[in-house]
């Protein structure tokens, strides 16, 4: 079983020395090609007032009753000219930096944002309230695989303010990256990057160390959310990293194909890309896109299926082409699975070995959800570490040299010898048999079986009664709770997030 | 090693690592016998060990054997395919406190019960213990022949401390270790 010991916060993230391509170098023009007509011909929707003047003064075609721009094709390569390539996604403490598109690998997220969880004391589901968010993060900070973090869940006991209860429940359990994606509008952003400054100690510090970031959502098919895109534009303005994310469904908000979905999926996260670097060059942007399938019986949202999946691949090469880091995603929780079943295990591995080979920078991995993202289960985090400890050992490939062909030590020990009690096995076994909750054994008389759900269990109650995150200085908590409180009155925050 | 034993049994150590200790253990009671000898201190146990009859499978064994070294008793390895008559003519030259079987087949685990009727016909069975152990060899089993099962690391506690300890059986581990206290023994 995992032998959990009291830790500080790390960060480790997956690199791969196999690699896969999906696409060559003429598919991956063709796609960029069609994204680039789409933006310029087609056009996308963006009901941004702010947004459309800044596309307006750099000459692209806009239609401002229709809400409307058509980007031309060298405005997006003069734009993307500006975005960087790599960049650091910052924690409290520079041992938890992720150095985005370095030679690192790929981190993984601990993300969301569910509306439901598991109630770990009685195992119904509930709605999700503002301790489920503050447990979830302190559980991410003490595994090192989640090196960025998001509100698991909805802080659901907050009405409107939700969102920002949600970043201030995880910058007081967590030293690590704090991201969110439901900050969807302009006074919410306002908010949020007033708390990342005080956890930073000002605006400055936090230009220079952005601890806190936005990952916006597009609407696919080919619009944008007006307050998501006003949020990102003032995270730009403050000198943080944004993200854009596009999730067409084949046949549903994007072609029936996965090419073509890709395509409008990349249109959609380029257009917006553009946009922050018009308005401040060198904002640091990532995207992802997130093809899915709608099972066609019910016309429900599946995101494990395999067209899907390598789909999600081929997007790495595509973000990659245009000078831009990706997060992947893949499944984290995108079906319709319970807990503990093939299906989660079979989607799950395969879906992040194809990201970590395929050289993603980020990837929404070990994230605890089930049903379809609608439903976090705690214990299931635990289960995804197992899947992504077997791909870092899988994509590690075979080390050969002189010490582990290991020669001399076949001599030594000789035929019929016992290479299990050698020193230099004792040494390797530790790395042979990492710690996991699936190989448990009775080890005291009557002692009965145990499934790896149950060990999970223990292990994640250990994590939330032993884990205790560095704790903010107590001012600082107290100016958090002053933000949010005030964020909780403000009736112009409500009015904008209803759009009044 | 009774701290070894400890850490194994909570999972923080593993086998190799349990056998480097016991090999360390041995070496030095190696220097430290003869010395003991001199003042008189006790001698040490020994141990009679091998592979039943039809079996040549001796990973299990062996790794009883060395963790019994390590246990400061001195032992007397048969090897493998062993019978009957080989574990009596040992036990009668050698005397030891203690001798352990292993089997790796339900085939050949039935030559146990034929090594134990060899001592009984010698008139042996009451002046040693005998140790059983190996892959196929169940809790079931060792209550149906009166007998206590260990694993690797307890087979010691099991073999120094009085017989009727009660340990776990691993029937998967490779190396189990049961325990025929002699007035558990069948026709005793």
């Amino acid at each position: 079983m995992i032998k959990l010991t009291e830790r500080r916060a790390s960060i480790r993230p997956i690199k791969s020395k196999l690699s896969i391509s999906i696409l060559d170098d003429e598919e991956i023009k063709k796609i960029n090609q069609t994204a680039l007509s789409i933006l310029e011909e087609v056009g996308i929707v963006m009901p941004s007032e702010k947004a459309l003047r800044i596309f307006a003064d750099a000459n692209a075609d806009v239609d401002f009753d229709k809400k409307m721009v058509r980007i031309p094709a060298q405005l997006v390569a003069d734009s993307l000219k500006t975005a960087p390539r790599r960049y650091t996604l910052c924690g409290r403490r520079p041992e938890l930096d992720a150095d985005i598109g370095g030679e690192e690998g790929t981190y993984f997220y601990c993300s969301g944002e569910a509306p439901k969880i598991v109630d770990m004391d009685t195992g119904e589901r509930r709605s999700s309230i503002k301790s489920d968010v503050e447990k979830m993060a302190k559980i991410a900070d003490y595994l090192p695989i989640v090196s960025l973090i998001w509100p698991t869940v909805s802080a659901g006991d907050k009405g409107m303010s939700a969102p920002l209860h949600g970043v201030e429940a995880c910058f007081n359990n967590t030293e690590k990256h704090v991201q969110t994606e439901s900050v969807m509008d302009r006074i919410s952003a306002e908010y949020a990057i007033e708390m990342a400054s005080v956890v930073a100690g000002g605006k400055d510090k936090l230009r220079e160390r952005p601890i806190h970031s936005l990952l916006v959502c597009a609407i696919a098919p080919l619009a944008q959310d007006r307050g998501g895109i006003d949020a990102a534009l003032a995270y730009a303005e403050a000198g943080l990293p944004v993200g854009f994310m596009s999730m067409p469904t084949l046949g549903l908000t994007g072609p029936p194909y996965p090419a073509g979905s890709l395509a409008t999926g990349l249109a959609e996260v380029l257009s917006a890309c553009v946009l922050t670097q018009i308005a401040y060059p060198g904002t640091p942007n990532f995207v992802s896109i997130i093809p899915s399938v709608i099972d066609p019986r019910t016309a429900n949202y599946f995101m494990g299926s395999s067209f899907a999946q390598i789909a999600s691949a081929a997007v790495v090469q595509l973000a990659h082409s245009n000078g831009l880091p990706l997060t992947a995603c893949k499944s984290f929780g995108g079906s319709q699975y319970k807990l503990n079943n093939w299906q989660a295990g079979i989607e799950n591995l395969y879906g992040h070995i194809l990201a970590v080979m395929a050289g993603a920078d980020m990837s929404f991995g070990p994230s605890g959800m089930i049903e379809a993202v609608s439903l976090l289960d705690m214990r299931r985090i635990l289960f995804d570490r197992e899947i992504l400890q077997a791909i870092d050992i899988i994509t590690d490939g075979i080390e050969v040299s002189d010490d582990t062909l290991a020669f001399d030590m076949v001599r030594e020990v000789g035929p019929r010898g016992m290479f299990l009690a050698h020193g230099r096995t004792a040494k390797e076994a530790r790395k042979l048999w990492p710690p996991s909750i699936l190989f448990e054994e009775a080890r005291v008389e009557g002692e009965k079986y145990r499934d790896a759900v149950e060990v999970a269990h223990d292990a994640i109650d250990w994590i939330l009664t032993n884990h205790r995150p560095a704790p903010l200085p107590e001012d600082v908590r107290q100016e958090l709770r002053a933000i949010v409180a005030a964020a909780d009155q403000d009736e112009d925050l409500k009015r904008e997030i209803r759009g009044d | 090693m009774d701290e070894v034993a400890r850490d194994f049994r909570a999972g923080d150590l593993f086998v190799p690592e349990v056998l480097i200790a016991a090999r360390a253990m041995h070496a030095g009671m190696n220097v430290l016998r003869p010395l003991l000898a001199d003042s008189d201190a006790v001698s040490a146990a020994k141990c009679v060990i091998g592979t039943v009859k039809g079996d040549l499978h001796d990973i299990g064994k062996n790794l009883v054997k060395m963790m019994l070294e390590g246990a400061g008793f001195e032992t007397i390895d048969l090897g493998t395919d062993a019978g009957p008559e080989a574990f009596v003519e040992a036990v009668r030259e050698y005397q030891p406190q203690l001798v352990g079987m292993s089997a790796l087949l339900t085939t050949t685990m039935v030559q146990m019960k034929a090594t134990i009727e060899g001592f009984e016909e010698a008139g042996l069975s009451e002046s040693v213990k005998i140790m059983a152990g190996g892959a196929p060899v169940t809790d079931a089993f060792a209550r149906e022949i009166g007998a206590y099962a260990a694993d690797a690391a307890s087979a010691v506690d099991v073999a120094r401390g009085p017989a009727a300890q009660t340990v776990l059986c691993h029937p998967c581990s490779t190396a189990t270790g049961i325990i025929l206290p002699a007035e558990n023994r069948r026709g005793s």
